[in-house]
């Protein structure tokens, strides 16, 4: 059975209270609770800081363009029928850059789970923390 | 080449982007083993993953750019010459208009000195090791280049390359294909000339 330590990635780069710790929390507690060892899944990620997760853990990766995480994720499908696909992206890279590709494979239905980031649209990258703290503040009243 | 699988047997520990001595590094697939394979679209270290300090992007750079192209230059095909093999009369082309070209050497070959060089890959530019194509441009009395654009892209990337430049050019750019006629007409425009 795979354990915490198994799915130890490299050290992040994130802000001190991003939303992406909990994710990445929840997504290793997952695999382990359901015994999924690390060369059993391959993570796919975009650009942004959702792109980075896959680093973040262990596992197979291919962390490539942005808005392009699901194009892979269906070829790696297809190339390997066993294989279980994670996507991730933040919601910029899902809807924004790579809206067109979240429709086609909706539409081809190919088994692969995407996780969107709900980042609150492009923010965190572009503003500065103070910035962001009030928009969380605002956002949460 | 021996699978994958049996290098990867002995290995400790698997890196997708290993430095080695030729610069390729050993391919996983991943779910054949327990290995994992890891890679990324910006720069990285050995491993796969995002890195951003100048030691490894130098080192990595160094890895693509000064081992691994060199070897990909060398099984990059040579230009494939058409027709006579001493031509005083060369047409160079690439890509598509290759049938065109071709057919045009097959009008002209009857009573003239002539033949096609046709690049079917250019990146990296082809080295003269397999096929001294150089020799054959500088024999020859009249070179036109044949090209779909208005500016002669490949007759630049050619003078980049080698240095060397085409005597002459036809360049076609009112969104439709080379016709035969049209080809051989102003390649006879240019050969009268001579």
């Amino acid at each position: 059975m795979p354990t915490l330590e198994d799915y130890r990635g490299q050290k992040t780069t994130w802000w001190p209270g991003c939303g992406n710790f909990g994710i990445l929390k929840a997504f290793k507690d997952a695999m382990i609770e359901l015994g999924i060892e690390p060369h059993q899944i391959t993570v796919v990620s975009g650009i942004g800081q959702a792109g980075k997760f896959p680093h973040y853990i262990k596992c197979n990766t291919f962390n490539g363009l942005h808005g392009r995480t699901l194009p892979v994720a269906t070829g790696i499908r297809l190339s390997n029928h066993e294989m279980l696909v994670i996507a991730v992206a933040g919601d910029g890279d899902c809807y924004g850059e790579g809206g067109n590709h979240l429709i086609h494979t909706i539409r081809r239905n190919i088994k692969v789970k995407l996780f969107v980031h709900d980042n609150l649209y492009m923010t965190i990258r572009y503003m500065d923390s103070l910035k962001v703290r009030h928009l969380l503040q605002a956002w949460r009243e | 080449m021996p699978s994958s699988s049996n290098i990867l047997n002995n290995l400790s520990e698997y890196k997708r982007h290993a430095f080695t001595d030729s610069g390729v590094s050993p391919l996983a697939i991943p779910g054949d083993s327990r290995h994992l394979v890891v890679t990324d679209s910006d720069e990285h270290d050995e491993e796969g993953h995002i890195v951003e300090d100048a030691e490894t992007r130098v080192n990595m750079v160094n890895k693509r750019l000064f081992k691994k192209l060199p070897l990909i230059r060398q099984e990059i095909e040579p230009p494939y010459l058409y027709g006579d093999t001493k031509p005083d009369i060369v047409i160079i082309g690439w890509g598509s208009t290759y049938g065109v070209m071709k057919e045009a050497v097959d009008v002209l070959v009857k009573d003239k000195s002539i033949a096609m060089l046709h690049f079917s890959e250019i990146y990296p530019f082809p080295s003269t090791e397999k096929f001294d194509y150089l020799h054959v441009l500088n024999n020859a009395r009249l070179t036109i280049c044949v090209e779909h654009n208005a500016t002669g892209q490949f007759a630049r990337l050619m003078r980049a390359e080698t240095g060397y430049e085409f005597k002459e050019k036809i360049n076609k750019y009112d969104g439709r294909p080379f016709t035969l006629e049209g080809l051989s007409g102003e390649m006879n425009a240019h050969i009268r000339r001579l």
